[in-house]
């Protein structure tokens, strides 16, 4: 038997998605998928990074690895789920690259900001992107998929290859600390 | 969760909602991107697939040289492009941690970026040194694969290659190589002006079975350590001293013990036994739901039955990481057990795993039910 690479398809959006046929070829295929899905995708991904820019690579990298693994990827569903992973994970490692290399570029004061998670171009970033990427990141990931894209917590927990328990404490503490944030801003 | 806490879920939904209506998206833009981006990986599968031909010919033209007592000079296979082997030189230095050897290769104002590493110019040497002592105390291990050329710009030739990645020692506990991660370098008049390193995170699950396990366990048993090992709190970064390296050798070989220890050892306490009689009950549960899955499928269809069996078992692990675990094995489970039995499943359908793969897997208590088919 095999593990599959992906998430269970219980929500409409995904039904939706799997009744829809694409394209034979490849890139046409990959094409029809991308008009459809990366304006949400990149508004995903700029929760998740610092700026829009940064955004944009995350999914245009994301549709050039699907197009790369095409024959691996068996209907529009699953190709969804490859994407969104790939936008998630693309995300992470590019706060992780500007982390370190911010790291490297200068140490110092700025070393402090980026230990607080406050590492963002502030002047390009609205309150409530602001506070999300005050958290800790595991628990913006979660917010994110909960409350912007919608997956359930089952479903979180396969995207983020975490236990659904850990999903519920890092949404739980991330909504805590997002409501005393609120309220100390008000 | 709490009232208030869904009160602010709502809340943070609206505003997500807002925030990124919002935000305008150039579509039209992105597509005609996109349309290029293709159209260059079709060209490098090109590239890759002519010098496959290219060594395949090479190979022909060496033997029926032989044959015919031909010269072999000129063969394209004895003369590989001079920016791949500048690359694979400047590799072969760093795999091998020979700092020295590696910035002999790269220019003066050089940079080396990547998931773990970071170095810009020969002022910065020191900084690769303690990168390389890094990956040695980590015992990251990194197989060069394959290196192609791209194409040539007016930086350089861009030049990819490939590599199996095995870190924390995710080799000695059986787990990995970890594929899918590659280096991209510019070469220009046999030198090396820029080098970016790409570990896949997604596909390979490096993150979620090695890195995150080891990371989690660092926090748990040496909280005091963290500080020292990482640079930040959420432990994404390692931190680049010799104090951190010791501790990585250290703890690294430490974490592989508790991983490895046989939970089989703790069968006499009721409450582990109860939990790998758990994970049994999960996997036999597993087994009956793919054969009555299978028999309820009207068109018995490869796809059909190999969609059913992974769609039960992506249930089934998600069930047997959510079975609350005994303190005394949780590391061999979480460390080591789960990841080996997803190292399982992630066979290709026509692909049979190692039998040692298996016999590693049917020694842990719980599990054996999950492979039978």
């Amino acid at each position: 038997m095999l593990l599959p690479q992906r998430v269970p398809s219980d929500s409409v959006t995904e039904s939706e998605v799997q009744r829809k046929a694409l394209p034979r070829d490849r890139a046409s295929a990959v094409t029809a998928l991308f008009e459809e899905h990366y304006a949400p995708l990149v508004r995903m991904a700029r929760l998740l990074v610092d700026d829009r820019e940064t955004a944009e690579d995350v999914v245009m990298d994301a549709f050039t690895s699907l197009y790369r693994r095409w024959t691996a990827v068996r209907d529009p569903a699953e190709a969804h789920r490859y994407v969104r992973a790939c936008v998630l994970n693309g995300a992470r490692s590019q706060l992780r690259r500007r982390r370190r290399w911010r790291r490297h570029e200068s140490a110092g004061p700025q070393q402090d900001a980026i230990r607080e998670g406050h590492e963002t171009n502030q002047a390009d970033r609205s309150t409530v992107t602001q506070l999300l990427a005050a958290l800790p990141y595991r628990q913006r990931q979660v917010l994110v998929l909960r409350y912007f894209a919608d997956l359930t917590e089952a479903q979180i927990a396969y995207e983020l290859g975490v236990s659904p328990g850990s999903v519920k404490t890092h949404a739980s503490r991330g909504l805590a600390a997002l409501a005393r944030a609120l309220e100390g801003s008000r | 969760m709490t009232g208030r806490q869904d009160d602010v879920g709502r809340t943070l939904r609206s505003l997500l909602l807002a925030e990124t209506d919002a935000m305008p998206v150039d579509i039209h833009h992105a597509a005609v991107h996109l349309r290029r981006r293709l159209a260059d990986t079709r060209k490098r599968r090109r590239v890759t697939l002519a010098v496959a031909a290219s060594v395949v010919a090479a190979v022909a033209v060496t033997v029926a040289g032989g044959w015919l007592g031909i010269s072999k000079a000129g063969d394209p296979a004895k003369d590989p492009d001079p920016s791949v082997t500048v690359a694979r030189e400047f590799l072969d230095a760093f795999v091998s941690y020979d700092a020295d050897a590696a910035i002999s290769y790269l220019t003066s104002n050089a940079a080396v970026q990547g998931d773990l590493i970071a170095y810009a110019g020969s002022g910065d040497a020191e900084n690769l040194r303690l990168t390389l002592a890094h990956y040695r105390a980590a015992h990251y291990e990194q197989t060069v694969t394959d290196c192609v050329p791209e194409g040539t710009a007016a930086s350089g030739v861009s030049v990819r290659c490939a590599f199996d990645l095995q870190a924390v020692r995710s080799d000695e506990m059986g787990l990995g190589p970890y594929t899918g991660n590659y280096w991209r370098l510019t070469v220009r008049d046999r030198k090396i002006v820029s080098v970016q390193q790409t570990i896949a995170l997604n596909g390979t699950r490096f993150s979620h079975q090695v890195w995150g396990p080891f990371a989690s366990w660092v926090h748990i048993n040496h909280p005091d350590d963290v500080e020292t090992m990482f640079v930040d709190s959420e432990m994404i970064v390692q931190r680049l001293t010799e104090d951190s390296n010791r501790l990585w050798e250290q703890r690294s070989a430490e974490y592989v013990a508790v991983a490895k220890q046989n939970p089989g050892a703790h069968l006499d306490e009721p409450d582990v036994a109860a939990y790998a009689a758990k994970l049994e009950s999960i996997c036999a549960a597993a087994q009956a739901k793919v054969k009555n899955e299978i028999k309820a499928i009207q068109q018995q269809t490869q796809p059909a039955i190999r969609e059913a069996r992974e769609r039960v078992m992506l249930e089934t692990m998600l069930q047997l990481r959510a079975a609350p675990l005994p303190k005394a094995i949780h590391w061999p489970y979480v460390g080591r057990a789960f990841p080996l039995l997803e190292q399982f499943y992630a066979y290709p359908h026509n692909v049979q795993p190692p039998e040692s793969l298996a016999q590693e897997i049917q020694q842990i208590p719980g599990l054996n039910k999950c492979l039978s088919d």
